[in-house]
């Protein structure tokens, strides 16, 4: 039998492996691959308390639909940005480019 | 009687002839000389013209124009320029706003003619004595912004109408000074007139902005019913201070800036270096005469206040330091300026002991600055037809004038007379009743003072006229008779001189609206002063004609008094040190204190603060985008558990 439990601690490990990925990884493809794992961690959790807690209502599914809609757009841009770096630094390796700061 | 709300509008043309005058002028006949001084002659004669209409009626029905505190409105036809606080509701009046308008009582009807008339005379005195000036329209425009700005004064009905008109005749004042653009001194006389009169004038604002503070009012017939009310203590911020005194001394101030009272008065035997028939309208007959108009004005307000003996004393001691100045100097128009520095103490000094009595009648300081002002305009405008004639301002190198300029030399002499108070001249009537009114109410000093400033007045005008008169002339070329529009003016004036003194007992009724009646001089006034005018003029014959003590030896045997008198009591020279030493010096701090501490700390320290504040924080920055993530995700997951644990 497979528990609310078990669904929310394979949503924790897919958030702490996208977190992990996102602070170890350098390149940029490499970072936005981990935002998704943890996007997709929390997409499980939400559609897990949605049928486990409250199993008439839609709005855990409806907030999972948005998440993949927002992180749908949110990859375009980054994608977007990565080409434009790479057009300027021949590079996506994070580390090169330190550009955000005053 | 024709009707009053036909008058108000009549009053209304008054001022505002001239000031048409000044705009077409202005905007259309700058070029024309011509054009310009007869346009403005003719619009100021048709001012003069309605001026004398009004004043015959009030003249003629003196009961009817019995102006108080519940009838003021009745003569006044105002707009309401700036509503201050519409809300404002007291017992007697409803809003408190700034009024500007016309106003007619006894005092502003007098003074309306009066400046009226003076101006028109003048204005046709300039044409001759400008002729061939290049400057002479600009003179004629300055005439009439001048004439329009004191008729609105003095048709005032409240402080503030009063006090834009008074910086008006005091910008007025500054332009006509200077109106030789092309002398230094003229300019340096000029900005000095303009200075210290707007440093007295601070006094004034001060007051004013009191009198809104406190009284929310500007009225003066109003506020006059208020004086039990307005004489408790105030307290305004950390002051606290009686109201009415610190506020008419305030207002006084402003006055003996204008009026020339000692210390202020050091700007007007500057101010002649404007042309001369400036000197005779601005600085001898009507501007100067502000301050004391005011203290008639504000008399009901100011009345038997203790403050009013200051005045009466700071009056009685001009008089006498400007008279004994005038004997040592050797320019005319200097000597004249003195003497109505002198005349004008006499003025302030009558008001102040009528407003220090009980039963005080302004009548008395009023009349003398009523027949000051015809004679003292007719000296002026005799001594600027001498310097015509003789090309120079030094009585020195006159002489025997009398053989070249008949009519100015008669008119001259009946300005003197006058000037002196022998009877029956003007001058008579009105400073022996500013002397009589010392005597009787005890102001014993005063009197004295008075007596001594009467025997000098003689003294130094006598030696004036010896110079001017006796001898072989000493200048160069043959001096000459000036022009008809020149003489036409003395002459009129110099028959003023001789009978506006008679009206006294008429004028005393007329001011007070029947309320108030003035004793004639007696026998003892006449005799003293035909004795005070004898010996002042004996002295001075003495000294300087025959030469009994030659004026030489008298200078050798008292060098030091000579020399303090000469130097004008170094009053110049005092204010040169105030200044530097003990303005700049409070400036300097002042300036540095806002360089230093309010610049310096407070403005450029915020600025400092975050700049350095900002090198520390941009530090954390490091442009890694790991750093962000990791502070970012980091610090999201620090904050969800401490949810968790509380």
């Amino acid at each position: 039998m497979i528990t609310l439990t078990h669904y929310l601690v394979l949503g924790a490990i897919l958030i702490c492996i996208g977190y992990l990925g996102m602070m170890v990884r350098k390149s940029a493809i490499g970072m936005l691959i981990s935002l998704e794992i943890i996007f997709n961690g929390i997409n499980l959790t939400a559609v897990a308390f949605n049928r486990f807690l409250h199993p008439d209502g839609v709005i855990g599914q409806i907030m999972v639909i948005f998440i993949i809609t927002v992180a749908a757009a949110e990859t375009a841009i980054a994608l977007a940005i990565m080409i434009n770096l790479f057009k300027k630094f021949k590079t996506i390796d994070v580390d090169e480019v330190n550009l955000m700061k005053w | 009687m024709i009707e009053l709300s036909t008058l108000l509008n009549l009053a209304w043309l008054v001022p505002g002839l001239p000031f048409l005058a000044f705009i077409i002028n202005f905007f259309f006949f700058r070029k024309s000389a011509w054009i310009t001084s007869r346009l403005a002659t003719l619009f100021m004669a048709g001012s003069a013209l309605i001026s004398w209409k009004i004043f015959y009626t009030v003249w003629t029905h003196p009961k009817d124009f019995l102006v108080t505190a519940q009838n003021w409105q009745d003569y006044s036809s105002y707009f309401e320029w700036l509503p201050l606080d519409p809300s404002y509701q007291s017992a007697i009046q409803k809003g408190f706003s700034i009024n500007i308008g016309v106003f007619l009582d006894p005092l502003s009807v007098m003074m309306l003619a009066m400046v009226a008339s003076i101006a028109t005379l003048i204005h046709i005195y300039s044409i001759g004595y400008m002729h061939g000036d290049p400057g002479k329209a600009r003179f004629f425009l300055y005439l009439s912004l001048f004439t329009f700005s004191m008729l609105g004064m003095v048709s005032s009905n409240n402080f503030m109408q009063m006090f834009i008109f008074w910086e008006l005749v005091g910008l007025c004042s500054y332009l006509l000074i200077g109106f030789y653009i092309n002398k230094k001194s003229a300019g340096d006389a000029a900005k000095k007139a303009f200075i210290v009169t707007r440093f007295a004038d601070f006094g004034f604002m001060v007051g004013l902005v009191l009198l809104a503070w406190v009284a929310h009012d500007f009225n003066f017939f109003t506020l006059s019913t208020r004086v039990d009310e307005l004489s408790g203590i105030v307290k305004v911020g950390l002051f606290t201070f009686p109201f009415l005194p610190m506020f008419s001394l305030m207002i006084f101030m402003g006055a003996m800036g204008k009026s020339g009272q000692f210390p202020f008065h050091i700007w007007l035997p500057d101010a002649m270096e404007g042309p001369t028939p400036v000197s005779a309208l601005i600085h001898a007959a009507t501007m100067v005469t502000a301050g004391v108009f005011m203290l008639a004005r504000c008399f009901p307000l100011f009345h038997s206040g203790n403050e009013m003996e200051i005045i009466a004393y700071i009056g009685g001691f001009t008089a006498l330091f400007a008279a004994t100045i005038a004997i040592v100097q050797f320019d005319v128009k200097k000597i004249l300026a003195y003497s109505t520095l002198s005349q004008l103490g006499y003025m302030v000094m009558g008001m102040g002991i009528e407003g220090a009595i009980v039963a005080g009648n302004p009548a008395t300081g009023v009349f003398h600055l009523f027949t000051h002002a015809f004679f003292k305009a007719l000296l002026f405008l005799g001594a600027g037809s001498l310097i015509h004639a003789a090309h120079t301002n030094d009585i020195r190198q006159m002489g025997n004038m009398g053989k070249y300029a008949k009519i100015t030399s008669i008119t001259f002499l009946i300005g003197t007379l006058a000037l002196c108070g022998f009877p029956p001249f003007a001058g008579f009537y009105s400073k022996d009743a500013i002397i009589h009114a010392a005597h009787v109410n005890g102001f014993h000093g005063l009197y004295i003072l008075g007596t001594i400033t009467a025997f000098l007045t003689s003294f130094y005008m006598a030696r004036c006229l010896i110079y001017v008169f006796c001898g072989e002339y000493r200048g160069e070329g043959t001096p000459h008779e000036s022009s008809f529009t020149m003489t036409f003016p003395l002459v009129v004036l110099a028959i003023c001189s001789i009978f506006v003194g008679w009206v006294q007992q008429d004028f005393t009724i007329f001011l007070s609206g029947g309320q108030m009646t003035m004793e004639p001089l007696g026998m003892s006034a006449y005799i003293t002063s035909i004795v005070i005018v004898i010996l002042g003029f004996g002295s001075a014959y003495a000294i300087f004609h025959k030469k009994v003590i030659s004026p030489e030896a008298i200078s050798k045997a008292f060098v030091f008094p000579h020399f303090v008198l000469e130097k004008k009591y170094f009053m110049d020279e005092i204010w040169d040190y105030c200044i530097r030493n003990i303005l700049l010096v409070v400036s300097w701090i002042c300036a540095t204190f806002d360089k230093k501490i309010v610049d310096g700390v407070l403005v450029d320290g915020w600025d400092y603060l975050t700049h350095a504040s900002a090198r520390v924080l941009k530090q954390t920055q490091t442009g890694v985008l790991h750093t962000y993530i990791f502070v970012g995700l980091t610090s999201t997951v620090i904050f969800i558990c401490t949810l968790f644990i509380n």
